[in-house]
């Protein structure tokens, strides 16, 4: 689809709100934007091109489940001495991860209930819940264990 | 070089020895605290295990009043005292506490690392960039039969 901005028959220019038209070039009865409208898609659009495009090629490609394994090593590699969460959390590798959102949480859970690590900051940030009882918290195993029971009944059947 | 000594290398001029495996489910202030099987932290997002009666913070004085209900009281000297069991807060050029390890019979002292592993090591020793400075060390009479600080 390329752009091509014609001037409104209907509208003046007064400076302020551009009485474009855009259309698509090859089929010019296809109206894809005016005026404001019209930048607000161009914009979604190059953005969309530049997040693409502008990244590594081999991220290009990645997964959720790659890019959490990769993010996942770079963290533990580097905050394995760490007695603070509260510093793991702050971990770029970390807070990325919290950044993937929603699709990260099934792969964060099968983490748990493969091996029990600290994505609880993660997990209840993105969802906003917090099924661990009051009276486990600081049992590595038993958080686990409660954000896996809570992943099944959410549907997550891989767990 | 191993990969702790890596990670400490004021440890690299000094004697020390890992004393257990790596293990995930607890930390240094739990270790201090004489636990293995719990993660003692007071962090912000309430997940973690934390005296219920100290503030939730992350400060020398509130991990002083967390040991305090075990009878740890501050201390001037982290010399070895006959009968007496001693602590020890590490803190970063902020005054965040890092790290605690404990000090054995010995007078030579226990750390548990991160999800590493615990080592026996000099007090100094793990001053540095990773950890800081020992800020405050804290004492209480050892208990005379059966305490969970006994080293084997």
């Amino acid at each position: 689809m390329r752009f091509a901005p014609e001037t409104s028959a209907h509208g003046t220019w007064d400076g302020y709100n551009w009485p474009y038209i855009g259309v698509d070039q090859h089929d010019r009865s296809q109206v894809i934007g005016t005026g404001p409208g019209l930048s607000a898609v161009i914009k979604a659009v190059y953005k969309e091109i530049r997040d693409y495009f502008g990244g590594p090629a081999t991220r290009q490609q990645e997964t959720v489940q790659e890019a959490l394994e990769r993010l996942a090593n770079e963290w533990r590699a580097e905050t394995a001495f760490m007695s603070s969460v509260t510093d793991m959390a702050m971990h770029p590798a970390y807070q990325r991860i919290i950044g993937m959102g929603q699709p990260v949480v099934p792969y964060l859970l099968r983490e748990l209930a493969m091996k029990p690590d600290h994505w609880f900051w993660a997990l209840k940030a993105i969802t906003d819940v917090d099924p661990v009882p009051a009276c486990d918290r600081g049992n590595i195993q038993r958080m686990a264990d409660a954000w896996v029971r809570w992943g099944k009944q959410q549907g997550f059947s891989e767990l | 070089m191993s990969h702790i000594d890596q990670f400490f290398p004021g440890l690299q001029s000094s004697e020390w020895r890992v004393t257990s495996p790596q293990d995930d489910g607890y930390n240094c202030i739990a270790w201090a605290a004489g636990e293995d099987d719990v993660w003692w932290e007071p962090d912000p997002m309430d997940q973690y295990f934390w005296p219920s009666d100290i503030p939730r913070k992350s400060t020398v004085s509130a991990f002083v009043e967390a040991f305090g209900q075990r009878g740890f009281q501050p201390c001037d000297s982290y010399e070895v005292q006959e009968g007496f069991e001693k602590v020890a807060v590490y803190t970063d050029r902020d005054g965040t506490p890092t790290h605690m390890a404990r000090q054995l019979p010995s007078g030579r002292w226990t750390s548990k690392l991160g999800g590493l592993e615990d080592i026996e090591h000099d007090l100094e020793a793990l001053e540095g960039s990773g950890y800081g400075r020992v800020a405050v060390v804290m004492g209480r009479p050892r208990e005379a039969v059966g305490s969970e600080n006994d080293e084997s």
